[in-house]
């Protein structure tokens, strides 16, 4: 399901990466993944083209079980089930980030058009507590999102928060509210840099000017006040996001600080081949000096190029190609032939120099985002370890047939045993077609 | 100035009706879901189609 809505976003041209609530998904999704509790079982599918439906089965302590739907007012048409999903999409991993232009999220306005809609509803049981979901989109940059839960055994019937964000390639605001304790917020994030410029222009100027367009600089700021226990909270986050130009590979830096709590946070993740990344995280309190340091790392394994065949494949790398296609030889992979495609480039120019400076350094970055877009992987392990904490969290990804699964387990050391013990371990299967 | 002042019995009718619009939104809630999915879709499909998670073949 939260791969649906982030299908829908795709459609809808709204951009995740560029509310600060995510400013630090990168190195989270490595650090602080989360392990599934139990066994669980997800079964999804498409029923129309406008909406799906959800089965979940757990037995965390009880067994228990949810439903959902989910309705959206555009087409599902770019989703893709467990069977023929690459593993990249279907888990969060780091992300690459590039800047964005405002061409491209004009271009989807004009294509579906705004007053999209999303609706999604769970219905848990025991217990029927609802818990609700609506997006709406009421101008191309502008949506408000209301969540909430609605359960009649809990005190004062369940909580809503309600979501009106703005996002344009410059910047991105949100207005937040929540029921709970009258709890109010306003989060903004600021993108630095030339973003007025459209893409095929850019790309025309690169050959001259020294190129900057690789990275990203990000500074982003939250303020809460929650008016019941009149409680303030403020913090303030910093993200450079970048690819090296020798070898193509991203990488992106935060730093992150709460002068409340004197809470700082630095962190690097960077994606040092095709099938890993490696992230590390140190945080360190103004207050108290106390310190930790935080260490992980996602492996993919089983990697293969992508068939041809594949619809999903030829329709994701028909955006690629817009730009350029690469050729590889299977020799030799790090020095990719380049054949510019014929939308720019005159025919006679169909090899491109490679020794020329600046369109080297495009080939090396693109031709590593190829090949990490065109693999195709198995499975994904993931470690991550806290020195503070002492504890060691190991998470499983993989294919089992059509379905996903996901195992994962926390190890920590007992402060008075002094002996490792198993805190958490779940394995959860999911299929959606 | 004067304030509008309301009586326990219309108090408690307010309150009443809040209590049946959330028991209605409650239970209501994935039913509309499911009734724009339905509506929307062209070919409108049988309403067990529609409520079962499992693919269908």
């Amino acid at each position: 399901m939260e791969y649906l809505q982030k299908c829908f976003y795709k459609s809808t041209g709204w951009q995740e990466e560029n509310i600060f609530p995510n400013i630090t998904s990168s190195s989270q999704s490595i650090l602080d993944f989360q392990i599934p509790n139990g066994c669980k079982l997800d079964i999804s599918s498409k029923t129309t083209d406008y909406s799906a439906s959800s089965f979940t089965l757990s037995n965390y302590n009880v067994i228990n079980g949810s439903l959902a739907y989910l309705y959206s007012s555009l087409p599902l048409n770019n989703t893709v089930g467990t069977k023929n999903i690459s593993l990249q999409e279907a888990i969060s991993g780091f992300k690459v980030l590039e800047p964005i232009y405002k061409e491209e999220t004009m271009d989807n306005f004009k294509k579906f058009g705004n007053r999209n809609l999303l609706l999604y509803g769970r219905m848990y049981f025991p217990g029927s507590a609802l818990e609700s979901m609506v997006i709406k989109q009421l101008s191309p940059q502008t949506q408000l999102l209301i969540k909430s839960i609605s359960n009649p055994n809990i005190a004062k019937n369940g909580t809503m928060i309600i979501y009106l964000q703005s996002n344009t390639p410059k910047f991105s605001r949100e207005f937040v509210y929540s029921t709970n304790e009258a709890l109010m917020g306003f989060r903004c994030l600021f993108n630095f840099g030339n973003t007025n410029n459209s893409k095929s222009e850019y790309q025309n100027s690169s050959a001259i000017i020294p190129k900057l367009d690789n990275s990203m600089v990000s500074i982003g700021t939250e303020v809460w006040y929650a008016a019941m226990t009149m409680s303030p909270g403020f913090s303030t986050a910093f993200r450079y996001s970048t690819k090296s130009t020798s070898t193509g590979k991203p990488l992106t830096m935060t730093l992150a600080c709460n002068p409340i709590l004197g809470q700082m946070s630095s962190t690097y993740t960077i994606k040092t081949s095709v099938a890993s990344t490696f992230s590390s995280k140190y945080d360190f309190n103004l207050y108290s000096y106390s310190s930790n340091l935080s260490l992980g790392f996602e492996l993919y394994n089983n990697s293969k190029r992508k068939s041809d065949s594949n619809d999903y494949d030829i329709m994701k790398s028909s955006e690629t190609l817009h730009e350029k296609s690469l050729l590889f030889t299977p020799d030799d992979k790090s020095t990719p032939t380049v054949i510019s495609s014929h939308h720019h480039y005159p025919s006679d120019h169909s090899h491109i120099d490679s020794h020329s400076q600046p369109h080297q350094k495009e080939t090396v970055i693109s031709a590593f985002q190829n090949l990490v877009n065109e693999s195709e992987f198995n499975s994904v392990v993931r470690v991550s370890t806290s020195l503070s904490d002492k504890m060691l969290k190991l998470l499983w990804e993989g294919r089992f047939k059509d379905f996903l699964v996901s195992a994962g387990t926390r190890i920590s050391i007992n402060e008075f045993t002094h002996q490792p013990e198993f805190n958490k371990f779940g394995i959860s299967f999911s299929y959606a077609n | 100035m004067s304030q509008i002042t309301l009586s326990d019995e219309s108090k408690e009718r307010i309150i009443k009706l809040l209590d049946y619009a959330r028991t209605i939104s409650h239970y209501g809630f994935i039913p509309m879901i499911l009734y724009l999915g339905w509506s929307s879709t062209s070919n409108k499909p049988n309403i067990f189609n529609l409520l079962s998670p499992f693919p269908t073949v």
